[in-house]
């Protein structure tokens, strides 16, 4: 039904890897390629990207089903960003010019993106979605955030669930979506009633909450251990970010 | 525990609890009846102080807003009716350890009785799962389990055998009745009257206030009474 990002987290070799290290060394490269200058060296660490991606052992399908929105954004831009830049004249729509500068400047930035969204499903999806809230923690990633990461992940499904189940009451009581009017008004009272459940859910989650002493900050244990292997792929990524620059300058 | 002359209304005006008084004493199974809104809920959510009403709730002799959050939550273990309202870590073993991490105890103690309430409720091959991939009844088990993890000294169940089949309802009888033997007083609230005579010292059963108190076997057979009350 719901396709979830941390299905094939235990049958790839990057699984059993040290989440912060794994989490250090891929923010690091994503760090490095978004600042990198130069569309040999961002074509370069794209390929790298997806060779990683490949060794990761993710089924294809799979990624591509959580890139493809990403890569939908990035493709708006490719198409933008053309016309946005001064520069010597390429062809031209109507009277917008595409220019050379931009048109350059449109791939430099959608190939530093694309190679960021597929290091980013790496770490996300080769990693226990709980493994990688203890890992943030250990990381003193501030609390907030971690909740907000841990409420979203987790209700995601249930208002999934919800929402389901009221399409499925809707339908059987003769609901059949069409583009109409009348369909927009339905959905969007459906949305409207999901909004007012889970306004009252947030609420008794928050009671059951403080029921279990609840103070602000949700604490974890956790058994991270950092072995050879975990610092030799985190250095090995480091490097290879380092590098990208090093080269680069 | 003792409740005197609780009033609460809820915020939009609807009138929950009205001169509400209950005792329940150490070791005791009671159960709280009543139609749906009859405002059960509300009173189990006053014993632990997350709603504050009018009157008196007192537990082992100390009124609830003289108690820290922290003891009061130690004291008083509520499990809700929707446990997707209360299992909301990415995994079981986290959330079961979620409240004793809270009460400050140290790793070890933690561990151990996480998969001691694990191992009791058979839970102990799902510990890594996302409650969201538990079924219902799993589900429901957990979030008793998760309280029980505090070993608090009265336990309050709030609807517990609602949508459980009846094999899981026979096995929560069970697990609540040995934990009545440990010395756990345990207060319910449902309208699932077949399991009362099996489980339930006393009963009191209220629509808003509370009409009658007494043992199961007397207020069940009172056939005009419930209906009166406006459970029948």
């Amino acid at each position: 039904m719901h396709q979830e990002i941390d299905k094939y987290a235990h049958n790839s070799p990057l699984c059993n890897l040290d989440p912060r290290m794994k989490v250090i060394s891929l923010m690091t490269l994503i760090f490095s390629v978004v600042l990198l200058p130069r569309l040999e060296l961002v074509s370069f660490a794209l390929l790298f990207s997806i060779a990683l991606l490949f060794v990761s052992r993710l089924p294809l399908r799979f990624a591509l089903h959580f890139l493809k929105w990403p890569f939908m954004f990035i493709t708006f831009f490719l198409l933008i960003m053309p016309f946005s830049i001064e520069g010597t004249p390429v062809f031209s729509v109507g009277n917008v010019i595409a220019t050379y500068e931009g048109l350059k400047y449109g791939v430099l930035i959608a190939l530093r993106a694309s190679s960021a969204v597929i290091l980013a499903l790496i770490m996300i999806a080769t990693t226990k979605f709980g493994t990688l809230l203890k890992a943030l923690e250990k990381l003193k990633v501030p609390n907030a955030l971690i909740q907000i990461l841990m409420f979203s992940y987790r209700y995601s499904f249930t208002f999934a669930q919800e929402f389901d189940r009221m399409r499925l009451a809707a339908r059987a009581r003769g609901f059949n979506p069409k583009t109409s009017m009348r369909t927009l008004r339905v959905l969007g009272s459906m949305a409207g009633m999901l909004f007012v459940k889970s306004y009252e859910r947030a609420e008794r989650v928050f009671w059951a909450m403080r029921a279990r002493g609840y103070d602000g900050s949700v604490r974890m244990l956790s058994e991270l251990k950092a072995g050879r292997r975990d610092w030799a792929f985190a250095c090995f990524i480091i490097a290879f970010a380092a590098l990208l620059h090093l080269v680069g300058g | 525990m003792e409740v005197r002359d609780l009033n609460f209304t809820y915020p939009d005006g609807t009138l929950a609890l009205e001169d509400v008084s209950m005792d329940v004493h150490a070791g005791e199974i009671v159960a709280i009846i009543g139609p749906n809104g009859a405002g059960k809920t509300t009173l189990l959510l006053h014993l632990n102080g997350t709603l504050r009403g009018n009157g008196v709730v007192k537990i082992c002799g100390r009124r609830v807003e003289e108690y820290d959050v922290k003891e009061l939550v130690k004291k008083v273990g509520l499990v809700f009716q929707d446990p997707d309202d209360q299992l909301f870590m990415p995994t079981l073993y986290d959330d079961i350890a979620f409240g004793p991490i809270n009460l400050g105890l140290d790793e070890q103690e933690v561990r151990r009785r996480v998969e001691e309430v694990l191992s009791e409720f058979r839970l102990f091959e799902y510990r890594d799962k996302c409650p969201h991939h538990l079924s219902y009844g799993e589900r429901k088990k957990a979030a008793l389990a998760a309280v029980l993890a505090m070993k608090p000294e009265i336990l309050a169940l709030d609807e517990p055998t609602a949508n459980l089949d009846p094999k899981s309802v026979r096995e929560l009888i069970t697990a609540i009745k040995k934990i009545n033997e440990e010395g756990v007083t345990v207060i319910i609230s449902t309208h699932n009257l077949e399991i009362l005579p099996q489980i339930a010292d006393r009963i009191y059963l209220m629509n808003k206030t509370v009409l009658a108190e007494g043992e199961s076997d007397k207020i069940l057979a009172d056939v005009s009474l419930l209906e009166r009350a406006g459970l029948l």
